[in-house]
């Protein structure tokens, strides 16, 4: 199907690829329908199908913050209808603020890869922000080899 | 609103399936036990109208910010 987007103009988008939001995203509660632009590598954008001007800048976070862990209580996971751990595909939404970026580990989205059904969790995690600076990739691999 | 008052070990229920019991009462905060279906979620308000508000923002990005950040502008 075809997607008009501000950002990128019109977009084809194949329909099977479509993730669902059963509950809305917070403070979107109407949009329930999103796709994955691939931008530039850990980056994605997360679009919303049913409104041109709707989108999230998102990262995989493990690159950025190797120790990011948190346990998915049981609800969410039946929710999801996650049957094993690898059907959990884990983003995060990035900000920009100040001329910095940072990333909401707070609440991050997990989408269940099989199924394309997603939410975005509140974590109850003291350790974790909404606004975690985003460290530099290249940084990143220059140190820890 | 609805208003009322509990003491500690106390419970509230709302419809058949939730329900709220008053675990601890200290000093100027109280400690809630909530039960409730797995489908709904269970949130402080303040976070969730922070994460709301962040949302918001975030799905405003600039482009042109964005490519600044990541050095894409050639």
């Amino acid at each position: 199907m075809k997607i008009n987007t501000t950002r990128f103009g019109e977009v084809e988008i194949d329909d099977n690829k479509i993730i669902h939001f059963p509950m809305g995203v917070p403070g979107f509660p109407d949009l329930k329908r999103y796709f994955l632009i691939d931008y530039k590598d850990p980056i994605k954008w997360l679009h919303a199908v049913d409104d041109p001007d709707t989108a999230f800048i998102t990262a995989i976070p493990f690159p950025f913050f190797p120790d990011y862990a948190f346990s998915m209580k049981d609800d969410v996971e039946t929710f999801l209808e996650i049957k094993k751990p690898e059907d959990a595909a884990i983003i995060v939404i990035l900000i920009v603020a100040d001329n910095a970026l940072y990333a909401n580990l707070k609440a991050p989205i997990i989408i269940n890869s099989s199924t394309l059904k997603g939410v975005q969790i509140l974590l109850d995690d003291e350790r974790y922000d909404f606004r975690a600076p985003l460290p530099s990739l290249h940084q990143e691999e220059n140190g820890s080899k | 609103m609805l208003v009322l008052t509990r003491k500690a070990n106390q419970t509230v229920n709302i419809g058949d399936d939730i329900r709220i019991k008053i675990v601890e009462i200290g000093n100027g905060y109280v400690k809630l036990g909530i039960e409730a279906p797995r489908e709904t979620p269970i949130y402080r308000e303040e976070l969730y109208e922070k994460l709301k508000q962040l949302n918001q923002e975030a799905a405003k990005l600039d482009m042109g910010k964005l490519k600044d950040f990541l050095g894409l502008k050639e």
